[in-house]
């Protein structure tokens, strides 16, 4: 019940996040935010009461996972818009937190009843491997969503205190407001992906006796990884920064979701062999 | 004077060498330098490394325990060649039904680790320069050339440099002074060691590589399969044998499997040494062996054990070099380097120049805040 209300909430904020971006209403800006706390502590709330009721942390599944990301990018999101005092870029996150929590509410039932964990799930690495995972890809997923924010802008890339859009578009955050998002998340998130894996490594040497095998899952978090290693490598170089370096950011959301909802699709399909299949 | 996918521009010597072979390789091996040192074609065999990845990843793979048997070899190549048709011996050829160990993903990983080496010693001494650099007096080049540059002018007394002093205290920075003719410099740094952290985690990086090498010669796993009361031995750890005392299933209330626990023996040289629990992920330790919980057959009573026997010498050096690149990555995205350098002059100009290497934007508010304390300081001083 509470998760379903703070579904219900996350779209009246994205609402009202876009009604802000295109009236600047101060007072729709306010009750966005008001709206996406609210989700925020409802989800946490549902996702405590879930925990309890299964007897363990929920994050494990295509249902509890989804929700512990849009947790994820509403915490991060709402702590850089309190701390920058900046609303404009919400719209874009906040879709994507939508799309996020509208997979999870797409799951059959089946999947939605809590169920004790499986024996090789019996382990305080889950929490460990499985949060810092899902705080990394929250990060991402801001990360995205600033990048589609700074697309349409035409300022230039400037690492200078942030000022108001030349071009009068001022639906939009200014170019130097997305792009501080954009580095903040990126090299926020970086370090909690690289965390999530080396304690998955370490759970995987504990479980299945080799700290890493190639399964597609794996190869895919490897996939992103380098991917994000990638952009920072880019970022020092003038020509990738700005709009590019958006782009980069929202590919990189992209491979996330492939990481979490295509590879499952891709490991049934090409009937291919994976000890992730839980 | 060419351009190779316009990574790299060199320009030719104008005098030549004696020796022409000289010439060429020298001004050969000076392109491969600079080319593996560059931070786009690095970037470049990451993207090439991530493309292999995930193309593998698209392809069954071959188990370990298969490659090593030749007759399960061949009906594994015979299923795949009937799901793949005539790519099937193609995909084989290329060793992408093996990726990790194949030619085409091992390259560009290997030049990967080459540049990773020469990007580091091609970057070590400014790197460390910009550490351990404590020249408090610098050129007039800083003060035009950094990207945060300010100059305010005071009347000619030094509580504009008392004040400059204390806002950069507040902010958290170190502070070195100097005077040269007459002309106050000031230094001021935040986590002056951080650029280390940069070499450090590339170093993490290849010993991270060198224990999955170590890992990919050196480490052997065994599969055992034990019926209830009986013994099998490890062949790959001699004299050392283990014997199935039996396998518990622990339940939910709801009678789904909530645990497996397997009792078993280990017996060198054909004496028991001790018994242990080998759990899912609790596995039982023996000297340099593991060994893990794999499955069970059978019903209850008499259940037959799957075990794993293994020995990784890579897998420590692979979580210590994983920890050491975790803390200085941390060390270089949390705790960047900003230095703030000041020089007045006996008129009184005081001129700033800052930079730093992460957080670009949160710096260039710090420097603009700084500079806006400053003159609204000076301008009480002078109002009173």
């Amino acid at each position: 019940m509470l998760i379903g209300w703070a579904y219900g909430l996350l779209w009246i904020a994205v609402l009202l996040y876009i009604a802000y971006t295109a009236l600047r209403r101060h007072w729709l800006g306010l009750g966005a935010t008001s709206a996406a706390t609210l989700s925020w502590g409802l989800l946490t709330a549902g996702l405590a009461d879930r925990g309890l009721a299964a007897g363990h942390w929920p994050m494990v599944g295509r249902y509890e996972f989804p929700l512990c990301f849009t947790w994820a990018i509403l915490t991060i999101y709402l702590a850089l818009e309190t701390a920058w005092h900046e609303r404009r870029a919400g719209a874009f996150v906040l879709v994507i937190a939508l799309v996020v929590a509208g997979y999870a509410a797409s799951r059959p039932s089946g999947d939605k009843n809590p169920s004790p964990l499986l024996p090789v799930l019996r382990s305080a690495w889950l929490q460990v491997h499985v949060l810092s995972a899902v705080i990394g890809y929250g990060a991402f997923a801001v990360a995205a969503g600033a990048g589609l924010a700074r697309l349409p802008a035409r300022a230039p890339s400037q690492a200078t205190a942030p000022s108001p859009d030349a071009e009068g578009r001022k639906w939009l955050p200014a170019a130097a407001d997305a792009e501080r998002m954009i580095e903040w998340s990126l090299t926020f998130g970086f370090p909690w992906l690289t965390f999530a894996i080396l304690a998955g490594a370490i759970w995987a040497q504990n479980a299945w006796g080799r700290y890493w095998g190639w399964d597609p899952k794996e190869t895919w978090s490897l996939v992103i990884w380098l991917w994000y290693l990638l952009i920072l490598h880019l970022r020092p170089i003038r020509s990738w920064r700005g709009r590019r370096l958006a782009i980069l950011a929202i590919i990189g959301l992209g491979l996330v979701f492939f990481s979490f909802i295509g590879v499952p699709w891709l490991v049934r399909s090409a009937q291919l062999e994976s000890l992730h299949g839980f | 004077m060419y351009n190779i996918f316009g990574l790299v521009s060199i320009k030719a010597r104008r005098k030549m060498p004696a020796s022409r072979i000289g010439f060429w390789a020298s001004t050969g091996s000076r392109l491969l330098w600079r080319l593996f040192s560059q931070l786009k074609f690095a970037a470049l065999l990451l993207l090439v490394v991530l493309l292999l990845a995930a193309f593998g990843s698209s392809l069954p793979q071959i188990p370990p325990e298969v490659a090593e048997d030749a007759s399960r070899l061949a009906f594994w190549r015979e299923a795949v060649r009937g799901k793949y048709g005539p790519f099937a011996d193609l995909l084989w050829s290329l060793g992408l039904f093996r990726f990790s160990r194949s030619a085409l993903f091992l390259a560009p990983l290997a030049l990967l680790v080459v540049s990773t080496i020469l990007c580091t010693l091609n970057r070590w001494r400014g790197v460390c320069r910009r550490a351990l650099n404590r020249d408090v007096v610098c050129p007039e080049a800083v003060f035009e050339s950094s990207p945060h540059r300010a100059r305010l002018e005071a009347q000619a007394d030094t509580r504009l440099w008392q004040t400059l002093r204390e806002s950069l205290r507040e902010r958290g920075f170190r502070l070195r002074s100097a005077t040269s003719e007459g002309v106050l410099y000031l230094r001021a740094e935040r986590n002056g060691l951080s650029p280390l952290a940069t070499l450090v985690n590339h170093f993490a990086l290849l010993l991270l590589l060198a224990g999955a090498l170590l890992s990919g010669f050196w480490a052997w796993r065994e599969e055992l399969v034990i019926p209830p009361g009986e013994t099998a031995r490890i062949s790959h750890s001699q004299g050392l044998a283990l014997r199935n005392d039996g396998f518990t299933i622990r339940r939910y209330p709801s009678r789904a499997a909530a645990s497996y626990e397997a009792n078993v023996t280990l017996i060198e040289e054909g004496e028991p040494v001790r018994s242990g629990l080998i759990r899912l992920n609790m596995p039982l330790a023996h000297r340099y062996v593991r060994l893990y919980l794999r499955g069970y057959e059978g019903k209850e009573g008499a259940y037959t054990l799957r075990l794993l026997a293994g020995y990784d010498p890579g897998y420590p050096l692979f979580v210590i070099a994983g920890c050491i690149f975790l803390v200085s990555l941390c060390v270089s995205f949390f705790l960047p380097h900003a230095c703030i350098q000041a020089r007045m002059e006996p008129e009184g100009a005081l001129h700033l120049a800052g930079h730093a290497d992460r957080q670009a934007y949160a710096f260039a508010e710090e420097f603009a805040s700084l500079i806006a304390e400053l003159r609204q300081r000076m301008e009480k001083q002078d109002a009173s």
